[in-house]
């Protein structure tokens, strides 16, 4: 009997056999003493905000304690906080004044980015260097001058007496994060939506947009960062709980005494507005996982 | 449904650079023309000319009759196939299909009930609501013939879009687009580089070379009656083969000896010179057989060659022989279809050597001398000074 050659049969992947694949350890195993770096370098990073919590969560002479377990734990300084109107409505500021910061740092900076991105202009890395050198200007240097200035044409104590200025570091850190985005679009896409029967604006809102959104999330990130921590001009340009934002809010917080300094609310505060950042940051960690754009194009 | 018509188009970039040098073209209604010719010869230009992509800087470009010189390309109602597919990524297959047809504000049941049935056609059903990252080349690439049908458009332009798939699906997909266009009897326009692609598609084929428009044809024409040396060369493969010689009264010198001249060829040539006269002849490979399988009825020569090299392709073999060239093989045009081609340093390219398709049963080795035979009614004859064909029957380019 003649032997014919027989192809074995092609095993279909099954969710086992993808397991298996999957299994597969991608690299040389961990060392041991890489765990000890990294357990290090976590407890350096997270100890103080640790001691701010523990803090937090003291009162009375309780405070002066270095334990590293809060003695008598309670929530009395946060309950106090919420109470203090003063905190209360920084808050509030805090928050419209970051979301319009961030909003129009968004709006604003995604045409320019695009402008920046796609036109043949001359002179467009000129433009992109000058942007960035004055994200570099030291606040200072404009504080006394706009301090002057708001107090002149009524912008002082006002929401926009801030957003007005956050944006100027706001908007050239959008611009310059969203050009490399855009950058990276392929052209193809836009001219397919063109051809599709878009406008120019449809063919950016419906397809790069949606693409730059990984961008927006990063840029929008840093942005809020930003505004929802700046200090300096927020102390000087702000003299009541009617713009005054929760950093410079919380510099004002006085204890029992004018001469007691209120470590207790302070922490408590300080843990207050640094939660919806680490929300934030968590939530849009995913949407900044890059990737978004394959198969756009041949793969 | 609309004709196309170039009428005298440039396109110069603002270096000075000219694209398309001013081109005249009419593409009738429900005709498939094929733009084809060598990279950067301006025949994607043209095409994004049509679509509105580029602007056009001299003459009138009209579609359906009108002038769409200063129209946006939303507004000229033309669909467009890109050669990387340029899929919205973030959209479903189902999404990318119906966007057009979403920013025309069309009813919901109608985008539904158009994208169903084009998915039928291209047998995407079953990926409707995936994103384009997870199709294989070939899925994506029918999504993107999809999302030009499900608009019913004036007219379908196509850049090179099978150029990324590998060469079996390339094949199966030719013959998708091919029945596509003659069910829809929309207007095409294909861009190719790949003239394989241009003679089994088109109803006509444009062929370009650096911004000039050489010869427009049906493809069965441009093969039997090249206008030049470019188009004779760019069209067919293998190669057309060339070699210097000289005509003289009634024989034509070639370098496999003194030929006589068929009566069509002479009568052909004879309005074009008296005399002697150096040219250069071009015979197709299928032009040259082994003696033994010469066929009858027709006239030829019999000439004996070094075989230098066979390869079997199964049905036929190519014979690549040597043959002695005292006539020195100069053309401007020549070197340039040798540059357009990447082989201008290859040296057998030049004058020297030449294939013939033999039948399989023959026993042509390499190595040999073989008696090869020269069909030489289908000789063609070249004008060294600037190319142009001097046996051409007629000469009617461009003409719609």
């Amino acid at each position: 009997m003649a032997s014919v050659a027989t192809t074995p049969k092609p095993t279909t992947t099954t969710p086992e056999v993808a397991k298996k694949r999957k299994a597969r350890p991608a690299g040389p195993k961990t060392p041991w003493w890489m765990w000890i770096v990294i357990a290090a370098i976590v407890v350096f990073c997270l100890f103080p905000f640790y001691w701010l919590i523990n803090i937090s969560l003291k009162t009375g002479n309780d405070l002066l304690s270095s334990s590293l377990f809060p003695p008598n734990p309670t929530l009395d300084n946060y309950r106090s906080i919420f109470k203090n109107p003063d905190f209360t409505k920084a808050l509030r500021n805090s928050a419209v004044v970051a979301l319009s910061t961030t909003v129009l740092a968004l709006m604003v900076g995604s045409f320019c980015a695009y402008a920046l991105a796609r036109l043949k202009l001359r002179g467009k890395g000129v433009i992109l260097a000058i942007v960035l050198t004055i994200s570099t200007f030291p606040q200072i240097a404009i504080a006394a001058p706009l301090f002057k200035l708001w107090s002149d044409i009524g912008l002082f104590n006002t929401w926009l007496g801030l957003i007005i200025p956050y944006l100027t570091f706001a908007l050239p850190l959008s611009v310059y994060i969203l050009v490399s985005f855009f950058k990276e679009i392929p052209r193809d896409l836009e001219e397919a939506a063109l051809v599709d029967g878009a406008t120019h604006f449809q063919a950016f809102r419906k397809v790069v947009v949606p693409l730059a959104a990984p961008g927006l999330a990063t840029a929008g990130i840093l942005t809020f960062i930003g505004a929802w921590n700046e200090f300096l001009l927020a102390v000087t340009l702000t003299s009541s709980s009617k713009a005054r934002t929760v950093p410079a809010a919380i510099a004002f917080f006085t204890g029992a005494t004018e001469h007691e300094v209120a470590y207790g609310s302070i922490s408590a505060a300080s843990v207050v507005i640094s939660v919806p950042l680490i929300l934030l940051v968590l939530f849009f960690q995913k949407r900044i996982v890059a990737g978004l754009t394959a198969g756009a194009v041949k793969g | 449904m609309a004709e196309i018509e170039f009428d005298d188009v440039v396109k110069r970039y603002p270096d000075g650079f000219e694209a398309v040098k001013h081109m005249s073209l009419g593409i009738r209604d429900a005709e498939f023309m094929i733009l084809v010719g060598p990279s950067g010869c301006g025949k994607s230009t043209a095409l994004r000319m049509i679509a509105g992509l580029e602007d056009i800087s001299e003459g009138d470009l009209k579609i359906g009759g009108e002038v769409v010189n200063d129209l946006a390309p939303k507004d000229r109602d033309i669909a467009m196939v890109f050669q990387n597919y340029a899929l919205y990524p973030h959209m479903t297959v189902r999404e990318n299909m119906g966007f057009a047809l979403k920013l025309r504000k069309a009813p919901q049941d109608e985008i539904k009930r158009r994208v169903d049935e084009a998915a039928k056609t291209l047998e995407l059903e079953q990926h409707l609501e995936r994103k384009p990252a997870n199709l294989s080349g070939g899925q994506r690439q029918r999504v993107a013939m999809g999302r030009a049908i499900v608009r019913e458009p004036k007219a379908f332009l196509m850049d090179e879009p099978l150029s990324n798939l590998d060469a079996k699906l390339r094949v199966e997909m030719r013959a998708v687009v091919s029945r596509l266009q003659q069910r829809l009897e929309t207007t095409t326009v294909y861009v190719t580089h790949d003239q394989t692609e241009a003679m089994t598609l088109g109803d006509r084929v444009a062929v370009m070379r650096a911004g000039i428009l050489q010869q427009v044809d049906s493809p069965r024409e441009l093969y039997d009656n090249p206008r030049n040396i470019f188009v004779a060369g760019f069209i067919g493969s293998p190669a057309m083969n060339f070699f210097g010689g000289a005509i003289d009264g009634n024989v034509i010198h070639t370098p496999m000896g003194a030929v006589p001249l068929v009566d069509a060829l002479r009568r052909s040539l004879e309005s074009h010179s008296s005399g002697r006269k150096d040219v250069i002849i071009g015979v197709r490979p299928e032009d040259f057989e082994d003696a033994n399988f010469a066929p009858e009825g027709h006239e030829g020569w019999t000439f004996e060659a070094p075989i230098e090299l066979t390869e079997s392709m199964g049905a036929e073999i190519y014979a690549h022989f040597d043959f002695d060239s005292d006539a020195e093989l100069e053309s401007e045009e020549l070197r340039e279809l040798q540059e357009d081609a990447g082989t201008s340093d290859v040296p057998s390219s030049s004058s020297g050597h030449a294939v013939a398709r033999v039948d399989a049963g023959s026993g042509v080795t390499a190595g040999q001398r073989t008696k090869l035979w020269l069909n030489t009614e289908k000789i063609h004859v070249f004008d060294p000074s600037d190319g142009h064909s001097m046996t051409r029957v007629s000469d009617n380019v461009g003409a719609a």
